[in-house]
């Protein structure tokens, strides 16, 4: 959707969008028609696969949001209001965060059009991306920083806002590793030494992983997924991918919730589907921990909470994990019922997910 | 009234001592006590040709030692006669057989004794009502809908043939109520069907169509008065049979024109609503009721509505707690017409009058002092039944205003939403100003009126965006004369032109109409026949 060289025209684009869906409701306003929004349903049972670009996209369902009630013109409302404060943010450079687009809408005079949550205007700038087709980052819309990490053997240059930095991961950052920009398209990848792309889940194994050298030992580029990657955090490991051709694997908990983390890094989340295209990266692995490892290395393991069954339940509906080894996975887990952190390994020793886990995975999955 | 009654019959007693009640009404009664007393017989579809069961052939067998030749006459007569009925009931049988022997004794010259007679009726009301199981299952998968599956008809039907098992088939309709019940129970327990209150009763009417009344006599007027259940079976036939109205010239209701009338006179109110009963009787006399009802205006809205009664037009003043008329209104749920009643009984409270007036030929007043109408059950149903309907009309008038301030709210806060989110969009599109009165009109669902005017052309557009028809009155007053005004009435008045329109415009509709004016002339809209709430003029 977007290349890094020419930004100023890339803003420019994203306001002339949002005018032309100002001016489509003004036309609606002028040919006395009621004026009306359509987005597709963001819900589990409005995605389906896109045989083309590998990738989980909104089906065919749509709602609309009208002036015909007072609710629905409140929105409407809102999201004028949004847009006209975003073309004011582009034309003048600036760039805010979606905490501050809530707070700014107290200061706007009309009650009506002020956020009640950040939920809603959260959603409101979804909504207004899916429309216009173009990115929050071309908004110049950011989240609040996420705060995850790369640490591997690649040199970048980033477009800072003082200016060009180049930076390698492991030599001009600390332990905590290069922080990932809200927008990577900032970013060009220099060069690298790097064999593959490690997303982890959790800050105590990828501190795990770089004490023990891991990153260095195998010529690893350790994203820091930190929870549900945010989309900055998927963008770059599309990039990763894409652009220097990594084979990438996704290593996080054994429990229902972490398969949702590798989802949304695979197939794309259901909330941001309509981005699937830019975020996912269908050719990522799942290295673990797999109910089968739970199994195979015998590890210290939590029981299912009625939760964690639930959730295994309706990922059995979900259509991205409609593939055998998932099925067969997911099966397993509900056998068992059991559930493993990647800490679990250090029952066998610090070392072990470093010397034997890892390796051996890997392995099997023909990466290393 | 019974023990006291000159009269021997029954019939007799009736037309003796009640006004109004001639030979038939008394026929009527008695058909009607005969089926409470007696019981209808059930009539059953004789034997077809394709059927086992022979009447002719059981008949004959029963008949013995009258010649053969008579025997076969007697039972070919017999089972003629029955299979000329569709249905035949047992008595029905006794009357053919008693007429066929007659018939028979003339020709051959042989008696038909009582003992024969029985046991050819014997013979034949088994062979008739042999198969009643499939007669049973035709009346009932009559009766009931068609989405009854057929094993439950059966079952049905096959537990109702039990019930009429040997003897006359004399049922009454209570009778029938419990056969029904029970075999609707029993089927429900086992063949995993339902019965409902409708089916059955469908079922019950069928069999109760379909059973004779019987022809014995009712029993005289002593008798009747020496058993009570008999002496109730004629009260509750008397009370079932239609006895012509009462004669209500004697009356004199104030009419329901006249109490709405009576009631805007003296209350200044938003809504009045009057209703008048027809006439009905207590204890042989006619009276009417009627009601009315004024809320809202200038009604204190704090504390219980005011009750105000009438007996044959004159103001009952004191004992007002001690009136049927009082109680009635305590007893209504005035919560379902949306006034408030705290506790859900008692006056309710509201803006509003609540007026009744009884007009009756004799008045049945608590009292000598003629103060408070005493409870008389078919007197406070009327009442109840009077007030009910003017408080409907008040239910619809407050649900329609409430309706009305709904659409009210939400027209305001669209016009206030609405206009700024056009000044909105013509400051970030750069375009020029909006008029949105036109998409306003379609969001509410409003009829929208606009005008069109070009080259002494002038149209006049009514768009209907709500869901039902509207009756719009248009009049445009213009100021030179127009012509070709395409059906619309033209009155001058004073040099100006009075255009007059009324067309109905159906939902989602719209309609047009065209006339030309020479000059420049000026227009001035007025439309009526539409609430205000839902009116956008834009012309």
């Amino acid at each position: 959707m977007s290349s890094e060289s020419d930004i100023p025209q890339q803003s420019e684009t994203a306001r002339e969008r949002l005018i032309d869906l100002a001016a489509e409701f003004y036309d609606q306003f002028a040919g006395g028609e009621v004026p009306s929004m359509r987005i597709p349903t963001r819900t589990k049972s409005n995605i389906e696969y896109d045989e083309d670009k590998k990738v989980w996209v909104y089906g065919d369902r749509h709602s609309t949001r009208s002036a015909k009630s007072v609710s629905g013109a409140q929105k409407l409302l809102k999201a004028i209001y949004t847009i006209d404060f975003l073309s004011k943010q582009l034309e003048e450079d600036r760039s805010s965060t979606l905490r501050e687009l809530y707070y700014l809408s107290e200061s706007w005079d009309m009650e009506d059009a002020q956020f009640n949550d950040q939920d809603e205007s959260n959603q409101l700038v979804e909504d207004l991306e899916i429309v216009s087709e173009v990115t929050r980052e071309d908004f110049h819309m950011r989240p609040e920083e996420s705060g995850a990490t790369i640490m591997g053997p690649l040199r970048l240059r980033e477009q800072t806002r003082r200016g060009e930095r180049e930076i390698h991961c492991q030599e001009d950052v600390g332990e905590g590793g290069y922080q990932i920009p809200n927008n990577p398209d900032t970013i060009e990848f220099l060069e690298n030494d790097a064999d593959f792309v490690l997303c982890v889940e959790t800050g105590g194994m990828r501190d795990r992983l770089v004490e023990n050298g891991f990153d260095e030992e195998y010529n690893v580029i350790v994203v820091h997924l930190k929870g549900q990657p945010a989309r900055a955090t998927r963008r770059i490991t599309k990039r990763l991918h894409d652009e220097l051709d990594l084979p990438v694997t996704v290593f996080t908990d054994g429990d229902p919730w972490s398969y949702r983390i590798y989802g949304s890094v695979a197939y794309g989340s259901i909330k941001s589907a309509h981005l699937s295209e830019y975020l996912a990266t269908p050719e990522a692995e799942f290295i673990g921990i797999r109910p089968a490892d739970i199994v195979e290395y015998e590890l210290p393991t939590d029981p299912l909470s009625d939760s964690d069954i639930n959730a295994l339940e309706s990922e059995l509906e979900d259509p991205r994990f409609q593939t055998e080894f998932w099925t067969e996975q997911i099966e397993l887990q509900l056998d068992i019922g059991k559930k493993a952190e990647q800490q679990a390994l250090a029952s066998r020793g610090l070392d072990f997910v470093t010397d034997t886990y890892l390796p051996e995975r890997l392995t099997e999955m023909g990466v290393l | 009234m019974l023990d006291e009654t000159d009269s021997y019959s029954i019939s007799g007693f009736l037309q003796g001592e009640f006004t109004r009640v001639g030979a038939k009404t008394a026929d009527k009664v008695i058909a009607n006590f005969n089926d409470y007393h007696y019981g209808r017989g059930m009539a059953w579809r004789p034997p077809q040709a394709h059927e086992d069961t022979d009447v002719r052939a059981a008949v004959e067998d029963a008949v013995a030692n009258k010649g053969a030749e008579a025997t076969a006459a007697f039972a070919e007569a017999v089972a003629d006669a029955i299979r000329d009925g569709e249905r035949v009931a047992h008595h029905e049988i006794v009357a053919i057989v008693d007429e066929v022997a007659e018939d028979i004794e003339a020709e051959y010259d042989t008696t038909f004794g009582a003992t024969v007679t029985e046991n050819a009726v014997e013979a034949a009301w088994s062979a008739v009502v042999a198969e009643r199981q499939s007669d049973l299952y035709g009346l009932v998968d009559d009766a009931t809908s068609t989405r009854k599956d057929d094993a439950a008809v059966e079952g049905i039907a096959s537990r109702l043939v039990d019930k009429f098992g040997d003897g006359r088939h004399r049922v009454t309709r209570k009778d029938l109520r419990d056969y029904v019940d029970r075999a609707a129970d029993m089927t429900e327990d086992h063949d995993d069907a339902t019965f409902g209150e409708t089916a059955r009763e469908n079922i019950i009417d069928a069999l109760w169509d379909a059973a004779v009344p019987v022809p014995d006599d009712p029993p005289n007027v002593s008798a009747v008065a020496d058993d009570r259940d008999t002496a109730s079976d004629l009260l509750t036939a008397m009370r079932e049979a239609d006895i012509i109205a009462p004669p209500t010239d004697c009356l004199s209701p104030i009419t329901a024109e006249l109490v709405e009338e009576g009631l805007r006179k003296e209350f200044d109110a938003d809504f009045f609503a009057a209703s008048t009963r027809d006439a009905a009787v207590h204890g042989g006399d006619p009276f009417v009721v009627e009601a009315g009802i004024a809320y809202g205006g200038a009604l204190p809205a704090e504390g219980a509505v005011d009750v105000m009664r009438f007996a044959n037009r004159v103001p009952l003043v004191y004992q007002r707690g001690a009136c049927a008329t009082t109680d009635v209104i305590k007893n209504i749920n005035w919560r379902n017409y949306n006034l408030d009643q705290p506790g859900g009984s008692g006056i309710p409270n509201g803006p509003a009058v609540i007026m009744v007036h009884v007009a009756s030929t004799n008045v049945p007043f608590t009292s000598e002092s003629k103060d408070a109408i005493a409870n008389i059950p078919e007197m406070e149903d009327e009442i109840e039944l009077a007030i009910r309907e003017a408080a409907r009309e008040l239910k619809s008038y407050l649900n329609k205003r409430r309706s009305m301030q709904q659409r009210r709210k939400k027209q305001n806060k669209l016009a206030t939403i609405l206009p700024e989110m056009a000044r909105k969009l013509t400051e970030v599109t750069g375009n020029e100003e909006l008029d949105i009165d036109d998409s306003l009109a379609r969001i509410m669902n409003n009829v929208l009126v606009e005008r069109e005017v070009e080259d002494g052309r002038v149209r006049l557009i009514v768009e209907n965006n709500d869901d039902r028809n509207a009756d719009v009155e248009l009049t445009d007053i213009v100021t030179a004369e127009p012509q070709d005004t395409n059906g619309a009435t033209v009155v001058e008045m004073d040099g100006e032109w009075f255009v007059k329109w009324s067309p109905t415009v159906g939902a989602g509709e719209r309609a047009v109409l065209e006339y030309s004016v020479t000059d420049e002339a000026e227009f001035t809209v007025s439309v009526d026949g539409v609430e205000d709430e839902k009116l956008t003029v834009n012309a």
